[in-house]
């Protein structure tokens, strides 16, 4: 029977071993403003917390011949204000500037936010409130509140730094007990409200995000009522690369961040929009209209594609 | 002498709010102190057929569970319709109505506790919406048994004089509308706490963060079954009513049944989440509004019909139900006028009175009609608001009586300093200009409860080491109350802020004050206060003239000193005082206010009647992204009629907070409920401007020397919310040519209008 416990640990074996001798009982706690809500809503039972603040592989940020690397536990602020990130990308400094607010930055970091826990209007709630509610298909029932199914999960992955690294072919460095491994951002995540990060493996733990080549133009847009605080309600990013194709990646809007590609000067803006239509899986679980939702992916699309038309640089 | 009115003063206890040693009601604790949860109804609309708490009983630490049962009589801030008991009895009315209370010696095992209770319930039809509940039901259906006919109507107000359908109807120029409002939260920062003691004596304090101690008090006595005197009531410092902290409620009267009943202090604090389950905010309106006016724009009439959805409970939704349309019959001049209100029962946390009080609503609908008016006559609408303004010194069509008027120079103030006249109508597409006007009462000339008491009364205390203390039962919810009164009393003895001592809102201590809401407190107990002080003055200048053998007319009180006319320094305020008190030791003078009698003799006639009424304009100018519908408020220059500014700083808070609380409800906050459950019961959801949401303010302010306000004042914590929302609505016509019909103004509902309107208008 374990016991609460919240572990400081000082480097990323130490992480692993403590997780691995916990399974399915513990949490990574990087900044902790994800962790912090849902353990006082008890949408977590985890006893174990493994904080990684103090393991010093997961931080700072340099570029080099390898392209931008940044690690995990950087702070969102920290993100946002590198010169170096500003210097290799502004879209990343605008995505991590995007995120809440400036208290929640200093603390909040890039694996914290890449790996955020989807969310749900009638999920992100008090532990009184899903009572009251009944319980829905995540949690300890068996019916999608929002969608009346029994099947699948519809919870929205929001992170807004995934959309944006997905569209700069962002590549993530992962470590687990057997080895330490690199793949493309999106293959992290899974299109599945209740397993939205299943690319990521038992135990592992997200190192660093690495990106290869410096982008051409890039547009980024998120949507939310509020100038600050609120999560993404659509998050869009696109990057031109350097043999012209266009790499799209939409948020808030589906269980997974949404990729859509094109080859080099092919394609077009209602293509781009069928493309998206097809991939992304949105209900009503955001307080902002899923119709007014449907209708600004458009917009955004097409203001992306205007301002991102013509030849790649 | 250096002024101590009209200089802009921070408050008494800013200093202890912002180092973080000011005492709210959270923060107390005594010794034994135990912990209250309260189970709440997970049904809009279900009687309950049986309460198991035998294992919540026997869990380690619960030292007493409570039930409707043990506090069964019925209360109600209103005497007219006193509703709601401390638990739900025989039947639940919302999600979120307490039903068991549990006081444990910590917060989690009374947690714990709660969730072995049982509760079975048996569901009842549930009305969700104003629509349903208008519609006759089955007796055993109906939400309160009292409710008109057969129905969940709580109350239908209404008013009427001449005709003012037929007088729209002939007038050449004509605009009538729907308008729909969401509801909306007080958002206050403090969540509301208490702690009751039971004393050693037998005697009840109950430390709550109140708006209303002396009602709270009345309230105790009647459900605990105590006597008035064997209970205090104390409102420590206070983080925001706006409304929200303005009735009796439930978990004060269970916090305090259960010190009663264990002999120990209890403790109640709220989520953030049981906040928004408490409500009391601003009634959801459905409203049809038709003006008239001739070729010239004078107003010919104003007819007005609203549903107001009042939740489970009553609250203050009787007075709200008359406000909506006695307080349309200014600031302009209205012959013609009519409304009704219909006041409905819905099995939703209960509306009550919030800031602008059963006003704001309907004087958007009014402003924007008035601005079709305006757009169909071709006629400025600054010009046509400044052509119909009603006078000072006059009475309105109900026999409202209307002293100090500033309106017009208010509009005029705003109107030059937007550049309205270079840029209304002249701007880009995408960005406008929208001007509004309002006005608002500076307190109830009649009170709620009919006594021959007066509405408010201060003592002053002077003793021997100079100090002059003052007593009231004036609440201080952060809107600065305790400064005001003691810039009053020390401007009226001639003494520097510091020699006054402010102790309020303590009922064991201080005279009744009847409670912080529908801005009366600066004009009533500011001028009960001035009366005490004027008393004191005059008490101190007879025992100085007698000693000092001159005229009492001579003597002035200026600095901290004495004088005989204007020159001759006689003695500081210390030596006064020695003389003052000489043979008879420390005394206390006393003044009061009672609002003279004034108003009609119909039925209704007292409904929004003030002592005297602010005025104001505003004009915003917006921002609106047609191609995803976003609305942005770029500047806000706001006038306000305060009467006198006693202490400009915290005038120019309140308009700015009424700009910030306007802003929100315009664009961005609403209540969500979803089958009577609300989904976004915290501020991460429920949506108040940001600081980055926020516009430029310019805020100015108006003083038109009001002859009853104590040394002119007026209210300015209420009346400047009404113009802001309306001022928004109407910069989005001149940005874009749509009339936003519904509050919230979400982008998808910009949007939707855009299109309607078929694109771009010009």
């Amino acid at each position: 029977m374990t016991e609460a416990a919240y572990a400081v640990v000082r480097s990323v074996e130490q992480a692993l071993d403590l997780a691995q001798s916990h399974p399915g009982d513990y949490h990574y706690s990087a900044g902790g403003t994800d962790l912090q809500v849902r353990i006082k809503q008890e949408l977590t039972r985890a006893r174990v917390i493994i904080d990684l603040s103090e393991v010093p592989e997961l931080r700072g940020i340099h570029s080099g011949p390898a392209g931008l690397v940044a690690g995990s536990m950087t702070t969102l602020r920290e993100l946002g204000s590198s010169p170096e990130v500003r210097d290799w990308c502004p879209m990343i400094a605008e995505a991590a500037a995007s995120v809440a607010t400036p208290v929640v930055r200093m603390t909040a970091t890039l694996g914290g936010n890449l790996l955020v826990a989807n969310r749900c209007s009638y999920y992100n709630q008090s532990a009184e409130w899903r009572l009251s509610a009944g319980y829905c298909l995540r949690d300890d029932g068996d019916t999608c509140l929002v969608t009346g199914g029994h099947d699948r999960c519809f919870s929205r992955h929001v992170s807004d730094l995934a959309p944006a690294l997905i569209a700069l072919g962002a590549r993530v460095v992962i470590h687990d007990l057997r080895s330490t491994r690199e793949m493309p951002l999106e293959d992290l995540y899974v299109p599945d409200g209740l397993r939205s990060h299943a690319g990521l493996g038992d135990s592992a733990i997200l190192l660093s995000v690495r990106i290869g080549r410096r982008p051409g133009r890039w547009w980024y847009r998120k949507l939310r009522r509020r100038e600050s605080i609120d999560y993404s309600s659509l998050t869009v990013a696109g990057a031109r690369d350097a043999v012209g194709g266009l790499r799209v990646s939409l948020g808030g809007v589906s269980m997974s961040p949404v990729l859509l590609f094109t080859e080099g000067g092919a394609g077009n803006l209602e293509d781009l929009k069928r493309q998206a239509r097809r991939a992304c899986k949105t209900v009503d679980n955001d307080l902002m209209s899923l119709s007014y939702r449907r209708e600004m992916i458009d917009v955004f699309l097409g203001e992306l594609w205007h301002s991102l038309d013509g030849a790649s640089e | 002498m250096s002024p101590v009115i009209g200089k802009p003063t921070p408050y008494l206890d800013a200093a202890s709010k912002v180092t973080g040693r000011a005492l709210y009601a959270g923060d107390y604790s005594f010794p034994n102190m135990l912990h209250v949860k309260f189970l709440r109804s997970p049904h809009a609309h279900a009687k309950i057929a049986r309460i198991d708490i035998a294992a919540a009983l026997e869990h380690p630490g619960v030292c007493a569970v409570a039930t409707g049962k043990d506090l069964p009589d019925a209360f109600g801030v209103l005497p007219v319709s006193p509703d709601e008991t401390a638990m739900a009895v025989e039947k639940v009315r919302f999600i979120g109505e307490i039903v068991v209370a549990v006081a444990a010696e910590s917060e989690e095992a009374a947690v714990e506790a709660i969730r072995l209770i049982e509760v079975e319930y048996v569901p009842l039809r549930a009305f969700l919406h104003p629509a349903d509940a208008l519609a006759v039901c089955r007796p055993e259906d109906q939400i309160h048994p009292h409710s008109r006919g057969l129905t969940n109507i709580h109350k239908e107000a209404r008013l009427r004089f001449g005709e003012p359908e037929s007088v729209i109807a002939e007038s050449p120029v004509r605009a009538s509308s729907h308008f729909s409002f969401a509801g909306v939260t007080h958002a206050f920062t403090e969540p509301h706490a208490t702690v009751a003691v039971w004393n050693a004596d037998d005697t009840l304090t109950v430390i709550s963060a109140t708006q209303v101690p002396h009602y709270l008090h009345r309230t105790l006595a009647r459900v605990l079954g105590l006597p008035l005197h064997h209970i205090q009531v104390k409102k420590p410092v206070l983080g925001g009513g706006f409304g929200g902290k303005s009735d009796p409620f439930p978990h004060e009267l269970i916090t305090a049944y259960l010190a009663m009943r264990t002999h120990r202090p209890v403790k109640c604090v709220f989520s953030r989440e049981e906040v928004f389950l408490n409500n009391h905010g601003r009634h959801p309106t459905e409203m049809d509004v038709s003006v008239g006016c001739d070729r010239n724009g004078v107003l010919t009439g104003l007819s007005a019909d609203f549903v107001i959805d009042g939740g489970a409970y009553g609250s203050f939704g009787v007075v709200t139900a008359y406000y909506n349309g006695v307080l349309l019959q200014g600031p302009y001049r209205i012959d013609q006028f009519g409304f009704r209100t219909r006041r409905v029962y819905t099995n939703k946390p209960q509306c009550g009175a919030m800031r602008g009080h059963g006003a704001v609503n309907p004087r958007y609908g009014v402003e924007v009609a008035l601005d079709m008016l305006a757009h169909e006559a071709g006629i400025d609408p600054c010009d046509i608001r400044d052509r119909n303004f009603l006078p000072a010194d006059t009475l309105t069509v109900g026999q409202l009586r209307i002293t100090s008027n500033g309106a017009r120079e208010c509009l005029r103030a705003v109107r030059a300093r937007s550049g309205w006249d270079e840029r209304h109508g002249k701007l880009p597409y995408g960005r406008g200009l929208g001007v509004a006007c309002g006005f608002y009462i500076s307190g109830s000339a009649l009170p709620i409860l009919w006594n021959r008491y007066p509405q408010s009364v201060v003592h002053l205390k002077l003793d021997f080491d100079g100090r002059v203390l003052l007593f009231s039962g004036a609440s201080d919810i952060g809107q600065g109350s305790d400064t005001i009164m003691a810039q009053i009393a020390a401007e009226t003895l001639g003494l520097p802020l510091d020699r006054v001592q402010v102790e309020s809102a303590d009922t064991r201590l201080t005279p009744v004050d009847l409670g912080s809401y529908s801005s009366r407190v600066t004009f009533m107990a500011g001028n009960a206060c001035r009366s005490a002080a004027e008393k004191m003055r005059l008490s101190i200048t007879e025992a100085v003239s007698r000693e000092k053998n001159l005229p009492a007319s001579s003597i002035l009180f200026k600095d901290g000193r004495l004088f005989a006319g204007e020159q001759d320094l006689l003695m500081t305020w210390d030596e006064a005082v020695e003389i003052a008190l000489a043979g008879r030791g420390s005394f206390v003078e006393s003044g009061h206010y009672v609002t003279p009698r004034m108003g009609g003799d119909f039925k209704g006639a007292g409904a929004g009647l003030s002592p005297a009424y602010s005025f104001g304009a505003f004009i915003s100018e917006v921002e609106v992204d047609a191609a995803t519908g976003r609305v942005r408020v770029v500047k806000v220059w706001g006038a306000h009629d305060c009467g006198r500014a006693l202490n400009p700083l915290a005038v120019e808070g309140q308009i700015q907070g009424c700009i910030h609380m306007g802003l929100g409800q315009a664009l961005s906050e609403e209540l969500i409920y979803r089958d009577g459950r609300i989904l976004n019961a915290g501020f991460a959801e429920y949506h108040i401007p940001s600081a980055v949401d926020t516009p430029e303010m310019d805020v100015i302010l108006v003083e038109t020397h009001d002859r009853e306000g104590p040394f002119g004042a007026k209210e300015a914590g209420e009346g400047p919310i009404h113009p802001v929302l309306p001022s928004i609505g109407n910069a989005v016509f001149d940005a874009v040519g749509i009339r936003i019909l519904e509050l919230p103004m979400t982008p998808g509902r910009v949007l939707a209008k855009l299109r309607e309107n078929g694109g771009r208008h010009d």
